[in-house]
């Protein structure tokens, strides 16, 4: 008997119990860390194939649709959500812990449900869910950038499950169905679902809700956010568009311009924001390609981004929560009071740079494999310059200026004990299954025959690697790699932040000044009228004055004179 | 800027940490003559590719990074002020 509580379910009744622990933190720490372990165990007895139907105004609906893919997501969201769990433990009410709690457990199950989804309507609800519970992450920082930052996430995701949503209304009006299978980009549903995720997924030009929204939330809720919504796009796109052409193209723009900012970026946070999409941009490319290893490196890149970003993360979380700050130009030299932390960060660092025997050396290789495979030939290089830049923004930039460069003199501690734990197993599942990759193989959707392992493969990638990081040092040493200052850098989010509030400011004056010259002609032509009926009928006008009844008669008299002569005449 | 701060590695270590990385990266150089490497891309069959790759790579994005600041950096509350 195969497990029949969806996985969702554990997570969204578990956070119905957190606020009623407000008083009793240690049961509430319990009951959290809990909830993704009991998730897992009945996670793990889902039997592939397994699926809960049922009926809605003639529709059959999915809740739960047990593929490998989707349970590969499902394991990688209950480890994300333990981790993210134990790494938010200390949590007080001061930082609105009850809130923080909840919105993050309804967040972690939104994406399971998603995951699990097999029909439009229940992944459209849990797409809105992500949203909705995930902006308390945000605004719970409770800062004025924080607040609006949330708002903007807010509406994005409620924009892309509306295009979502239209996407499958014509889908389903096309073909009599509401099951979320390969789409393709024949028609106007594929690409409304497609733009739908695009958003979700951190796509060109719609990218900017992620480095707007991700350094604003709290140190603990960004390490959520990390893991969830855009895994849960990429997801979506591995089963709606394996082997669509244009994602290979969008992935690689994806791969490739956030790295410039990230070299420019003074917030560490924000810095891991462009990063996401560089990696995000990988896993695109990947379900671009479409072949059964090139998915395989997506879906597991995606794995392993969850635990090396989320340490990344981590690792900036514990820096904001111990000094308050994430700018490079406040940070530095913080390796002599957190070295644990420091160390953890580095390991963080390795493994997004893909330095083998960490975890990204072997899905990265896949997806790079895999573009050679299929002739992809003008496409591998510009992968290959993202890979190195990596190196330059992830792997020396973060650690480097938050634990080393000038000495910022700030002294402080290690964070509590549950942040050291949550990176300690997110840096041994790093290496993990840097070391023994037959451990993600397992649960990968395709049968894997692929070793990275090879002495040219290890070469060629220590060697980019070595000489990224040495062109790196000399600039440094040069003097002439970019400074940390405390600025801003305008990105697609100037359209709406600046460009369209410009607009709105332009047009409203332009509405109120046309409306104010015809409002101004009205009410001159008005009184002119009025002028005009005042000088005839007013107390002096003609059409108002007495006339003696003797001219009256005088009048009348002229008239029948004038009568009278005509009629002579 | 924090150009005025004091490193926060001292000098003989900091001297130390990239001498062995310079030996690091040439025994890195002398080993594409060494091991016989398999090519599957055109590019992969040059001399030293990679690490001419990573270095000219990383090269032109930090270039290319100080242009596009030149062009997107503003003020830290510049997004605040409306």
């Amino acid at each position: 008997m195969p497990s029949s509580v969806p996985p969702f379910l554990i997570f969204l009744v578990g956070a119905l119990v957190v606020p009623l622990l407000g008083r009793v933190p240690r049961v509430r720490m319990l009951w959290l860390v809990l909830i993704p372990v009991v998730g897992a165990l009945n996670a793990m007895g889902i039997e592939e194939g397994y699926q809960l139907q049922y009926e809605l105004l003639g529709y059959t609906l999915t809740l739960v649709r047990a593929d490998r893919l989707a349970i590969m997501f499902g394991h990688l969201f209950h480890l994300g959500a333990f981790i993210a769990i134990v790494y938010s433990l200390h949590l007080k009410k001061g930082d609105h812990a009850t809130v923080q709690h909840t919105s993050a457990v309804v967040y972690a199950g939104s994406a399971l449900g998603a995951v699990f989804a097999g029909d439009f309507i229940t992944l459209f609800v849990f797409w809105e869910l992500l949203a909705v519970s995930s902006v308390f992450l945000i605004w719970t920082r409770k800062t004025p950038r924080a607040v609006s930052a949330g708002m903007r996430y807010l509406l994005v995701h409620i924009v892309s499950g509306v295009t979502l949503l239209a996407g499958a209304m014509v889908h389903a009006h096309n073909t009599g169905s509401l099951e979320f299978g390969p789409m393709g980009l024949e028609g106007l549903a594929g690409w409304l679902v497609l733009l739908g995720f695009g958003v979700k997924a951190a796509f060109p030009l719609l990218h900017s809700w992620l480095i707007d929204a991700y350094p604003e939330g709290t140190p603990t809720g960004t390490v959520f956010l990390s893991a969830f919504t855009t895994k849960v796009a990429v997801y979506a796109l591995a089963r709606g568009y394996a082997g669509t052409d244009a994602l290979i193209y969008v992935g690689a723009v994806m791969a490739c311009f956030p790295i410039f900012y990230a070299v420019i970026e003074n917030d560490l946070r924000r810095t891991l924001g462009y990063s996401m999409i560089n990696q995000i941009g990988f896993m695109v490319c990947g379900i671009g390609v479409g072949t059964q290893l090139a998915i395989n490196g997506a879906v597991s890149h995606a794995f392993n981004d969850v635990l090396f970003k989320g340490l990344l993360f981590m690792s900036m979380g514990a820096v904001m929560h111990m000094t308050g700050k994430t700018k490079a130009s406040d940070l530095g030299g913080l390796y002599k009071t957190m070295p644990w932390t420091a160390t953890l960060c580095i390991i963080g660092a390795l493994s997004i740079s893909a330095v083998p025997l960490f975890n990204a050396f072997v899905s990265k290789s896949m997806i790079m494999s895999a573009l050679l495979e299929e002739h992809f030939n003008w496409i591998w290089p510009v992968m290959l310059f993202a890979s190195a830049g990596v190196v330059e923004h992830a792997g020396i930039k973060i650690p480097f200026f938050a634990f080393f460069a000038h000495d910022s003199g700030i002294r402080t501690r290690e964070p509590p004990w549950n942040m050291l734990v949550a990176m300690g197993v997110g840096a041994f599942a790093c290496m993990a299954i840097g070391w023994r990759p037959d451990l993600l193989y397992g649960i990968l959707p395709y049968a894997v025959d692929y070793e990275p392992y090879t002495a040219t493969h290890i070469l060629t990638q220590l060697q980019l690697l070595a000489f990224a990081i040495g062109a790196v040092a000399a600039f440094h040493l040069w003097k002439i790699y970019p400074a940390e200052i405390p600025s801003v850098n305008l990105d697609a989010d100037w359209v709406y932040r600046r460009a369209a509030a410009r607009v709105v400011r332009f047009t409203g004056a332009a509405v109120g000044a046309a409306d104010a010259a015809v409002r101004s002609a009205v009410v001159g032509t008005v009184r002119g009228v009025l002028r005009g009926a005042f000088r005839s009928h007013g107390p002096r006008g003609i059409l108002a004055r007495t006339w003696p009844a003797g001219s009256m008669v005088l009048w009348v008299s002229i008239i029948l004179a004038a009568f009278l002569l005509l009629e002579l005449l | 800027m924090s150009d005025h701060k004091p490193n926060s590695v001292p000098p003989p270590w900091a001297g130390i940490i990239l001498i062995a990385f310079a030996v690091v990266c040439a025994i890195l150089v002398v080993l594409d003559f060494v091991v016989d490497r398999y090519v599957e891309h055109p590019l992969e069959g040059w001399t030293v590719f990679y690490p001419l790759f990573g270095f000219v790579g990383i090269s032109c994005l930090i270039l290319l990074s100080k242009v596009l600041r030149r062009l997107v950096m503003r003020r830290e509350d510049y997004y605040d002020a409306e």
